[in-house]
């Protein structure tokens, strides 16, 4: 693809990609729950993305068109095992404060733990419906999947939320031996990588 | 890259998504996230405990999601829009 200087189109385009980067990260880490490793994700999808802009079509939803490409990105990951393990409640815990104003007794670090416990198919149903603000619908066509389906697992989601957080059952928090391990892993993982 | 049929996906998702004409979707998850909070629980009492949790995870969903999106970017994200451009020669 040879382009001199970037025409109104790619202007226009990187204007409407630039503006969906925070929401791009916030589903990352949804997903993965490990802030370096959803970054990673998001650079990797804003490329992909950038490299596909032609087949964008303009007036339509940029952050749903980049939704489905930063969970094909993640699901890859998945299959290659790269999100062993778990997410680093360490740097959860220090991220996941409470923003000033907030009187809910739900510590967002509860939250987290919560959302990490569940799999992947409800937590990434349950993201984009309860968080990211998407229709059954929308979340249907990002996922690739029947509607109902979506519901189903929104439900199953919220009814494993309603039980752990209503009844007391948050998964402990981590010993400070693992909480160690962790600190390691995430090292590990933020080591140059050869691309 | 993308599959074909994962690029031919992404279009129609664009497309039908974007139909709907929903802004940036932050006015929406509120009504969402009110939509998933199911049984709002009447015993609402002064108790503290864990009972009085409950009707606030759907908002605390919202919070973590809205906290990421309200972080100020890495420089590396700046950098890497910056690359776009200059990349496409």
């Amino acid at each position: 693809m040879t382009r001199e200087q970037p025409g109104d189109e790619d202007v226009a385009f990187k204007r409407e990609l630039t503006g969906v980067v925070s929401h791009l990260r916030a589903f990352a880490r949804g997903l993965c729950g490990r802030p370096d490793l959803a970054d990673d994700l998001v650079q990797e999808t804003l490329l992909k993305a950038w490299a596909a802009r032609d087949r964008f079509v303009p007036g339509t939803s940029m952050r749903a068109w980049t939704f489905v490409i930063l969970r094909n990105a993640y699901l890859t990951e998945m299959r290659r095992n790269r999100f062993r393990g778990d997410y680093d409640e360490t740097v959860a815990d220090r991220i996941l404060t409470a923003p000033p104003g907030q009187e809910g007794p739900l510590h967002l670090a509860d939250m987290h733990r919560a959302l990490m416990t569940l799999p992947a198919e409800r937590r990434e149903a349950l993201l984009l419906v309860g968080a990211g603000g998407f229709s059954y619908e929308d979340a249907a066509e990002i996922c690739g999947c029947a509607v109902g389906t979506i519901k189903s697992r929104v439900a199953r989601a919220r009814t494993a939320l309603n039980a752990m957080i209503e009844e007391g059952n948050l998964p402990r928090r981590k010993s400070g031996h693992e909480d160690a391990d962790a600190e390691i892993m995430r090292e590990l993982e933020s080591l140059p990588r050869g691309d | 890259m993308q599959p074909q049929s994962a690029n031919v996906r992404l279009l129609a998702v664009a497309k039908k998504v974007g139909r709907a004409r929903r802004p940036a979707g932050e006015q929406t998850s509120a009504q969402m996230a009110e939509d998933i909070a199911i049984n709002p629980v009447p015993s609402r009492s002064p108790g503290r405990g864990k009972t009085q949790r409950h009707p606030d995870w759907a908002k605390g969903l919202r919070q973590l999601y809205d906290s990421v999106v309200e972080e100020p970017l890495p420089e590396s994200f700046a950098d890497l829009l910056a690359k776009l451009d200059a990349g496409s020669k």
